[in-house]
């Protein structure tokens, strides 16, 4: 007996300790294979921010491809000036 | 007993400490790989809002290259037509052909006669002669038409006024210093490279008429 318990109870509780922190440990080794693999997730996802973010400063220059479209417009009005005007001196020369 | 108790709480509290940082732990990570998947979402919507410009854009400039495009020859012929009218286009003069120089330098190299080949001939001294001979006499009738008279100096030689034609003993006429080539149609004023190399077909009283005549300089001296 020992305080009141038999001395079976008491190595049985003796063992259920260990075991208690056997979990402990086991479930920390367990938590730190988690928290490495959300790191490595963490990792790869700022990777991938990082690229769109360089992907969208580059596609930004196509807002230039509207204004080009507008200045092959206004040449192709001045050509058609030209084109008139030659038109009405090709005659009188 | 009390020992027992007290270990049993403390390993409860150490399962429930352990799990709670690492869920704290856990969850910064999650929060943080969030934010970054969130500005990876707005980066994404951005490119599909540039994205929807290049389609539309490229085509609309596609089109209008293609307008200029063709309307550039157009503007070209135009241009062209209006540079043929305001161009000078002078008529040329119709060049003679100096029948009875070439025909006579021809045969003077048929001979071997070099106006210039001071060399005694195989027959003796009556070579020069002979080929003076065949230098002053018309070949044919049309060759007779179109050479000068009989006398010291024709009135006008194969191409007109300011010609002269070579003469017998392969000298220079007076008055005539340049020397032209008819199958090169090259002429060669005196000190010039080529001015001593040169073999006259034809005389020429100035550059000019040499011109006039269809003749050029040498291209190194133009």
């Amino acid at each position: 007996m020992v305080d009141g318990l038999p001395a079976a109870e008491v190595s049985l509780w003796w063992m259920t300790l260990g075991i208690g922190f056997l979990v402990v440990l086991v479930v920390i080794l367990l938590l730190s294979f988690l928290v490495a693999f959300v790191k490595i997730i963490d990792r790869e996802v700022v990777k991938v921010r990082d690229t769109l973010r360089t992907i969208t400063g580059n596609t930004a220059n196509t807002t230039l491809i509207p204004q080009t479209a507008g200045g092959v417009d206004a040449v192709l009005a001045e050509g058609l000036q030209h084109h008139l005007f030659l038109g009405r001196v090709v005659g009188k020369v | 007993m009390t020992t027992l108790v007290v270990l049993t709480v403390i390993a409860i509290v150490a399962l429930i400490a352990v799990l709670a940082i690492f869920l704290y732990w856990v969850g910064v990570l999650l929060s943080r790989i969030a934010d970054n998947l969130d500005d990876a979402n707005e980066s994404v919507k951005s490119i599909v809002g540039h994205a929807k410009l290049i389609g539309p854009g490229v085509e609309h400039i596609n089109r209008s290259g293609k307008v200029v495009a063709s309307a550039l020859p157009l503007l070209y012929g135009f241009a062209e037509q209006i540079v043929a009218k305001v161009s000078p286009n002078p008529e040329r003069p119709s060049v003679a052909v100096p029948a009875s120089g070439t025909r006579r330098s021809r045969m003077m190299r048929a001979v071997g006669y070099r106006p210039d080949d001071s060399a005694p001939q195989p027959s003796g001294g009556g070579g020069t002669a002979v080929a003076q001979l065949v230098a002053e006499a018309p070949a044919t009738t049309e060759e007779a038409e179109t050479e000068a008279p009989a006398g010291p100096a024709p009135a006008e030689g194969p191409y007109g006024a300011g010609s002269h034609a070579v003469l017998a003993d392969g000298g220079q006429p007076d008055g005539f210093p340049i020397k032209g080539n008819m199958d090169s149609m090259l002429y060669h004023v005196p000190g010039s490279s080529f001015y001593a190399r040169a073999v006259a077909e034809v005389w020429f009283a100035s550059p000019k008429v040499a011109e006039t005549a269809g003749f050029q300089l040498p291209p190194s001296q133009r």
